[in-house]
């Protein structure tokens, strides 16, 4: 049975570009693969934790919002709790979709370390 | 934490608290005002300084918004979204 759920998982921040890209293309994959259906994949870039998770003050917020079903989520939860990179994920079931587009942002309270974007010359 | 301290009078046996105005719950006054765990701005005026959630008595919340509000702090909470309690202090 198909159930739209979204996750948000927090990942060291001090992780390089193809790291955070491999990570985001595992999921990608891993949702294809198990025939779930991603609807958005966001970076809500570095900020910083409201309490130390796992020693680490600051954390990248990625969000991903999927239709799947059970096995898919406990597929992706398996992956993500077997990640070092990853701090912490928290998976919630929507009951219904959001009419509002997520408020991604809230705030960016700390300054985000040096946004890799515009490195180009 | 500090209750407010009503007059004390000797009259009669039940002391009676002054009138205050019966507090509207904001969800139900204001209905675009969504209850998400995303979103930490609208949790924190329902917590306390020391990161408590504020008893619907005082916020003045419907029981069913209470109740919303309060899953919605454990899960922001639960992401470090919003502080579990005071001072996490880091060595």
């Amino acid at each position: 049975m198909v159930r739209m759920y979204e996750t948000i998982m927090i990942v060291q921040p001090d992780l390089g570009e193809e790291e955070l890209k491999g990570l985001s293309t595992r999921v990608q994959d891993l949702i294809g693969s198990m025939n779930g259906e991603l609807h958005r994949l966001e970076d809500w870039g570095v900020r910083k934790l409201a309490y130390p998770v796992q020693k680490s003050q600051r954390g990248r917020y990625y969000y991903l919002r999927f239709d799947g079903d059970a096995a898919l989520i406990a597929e992706l939860e398996r992956r993500l709790r077997l990640n070092d990179k990853v701090l912490r994920y928290q998976s919630v079931k929507l009951e219904k979709e959001q009419a509002v587009p997520v408020p991604k942002a809230v705030a960016t309270e700390a300054a985000p370390a040096a946004e890799p974007e515009s490195a180009n010359e | 934490m500090s209750e407010e301290r009503t007059p004390q009078r000797s009259s009669g046996p039940r002391k009676r608290r002054p009138f205050q105005r019966r507090k509207v719950c904001r969800f139900c006054a204001d209905k675009d005002l969504v209850i998400d765990y995303k979103d930490p701005r609208v949790l924190r005026s329902f917590i306390t300084e020391r990161g408590k959630i504020i008893p619907r008595r005082i916020s003045g919340n419907c029981s069913k918004h209470q109740r919303e509000i309060t899953e919605a702090i454990k899960r922001a909470r639960n992401i470090a979204l919003i502080p579990i309690a005071s001072k996490h202090v880091i060595a």
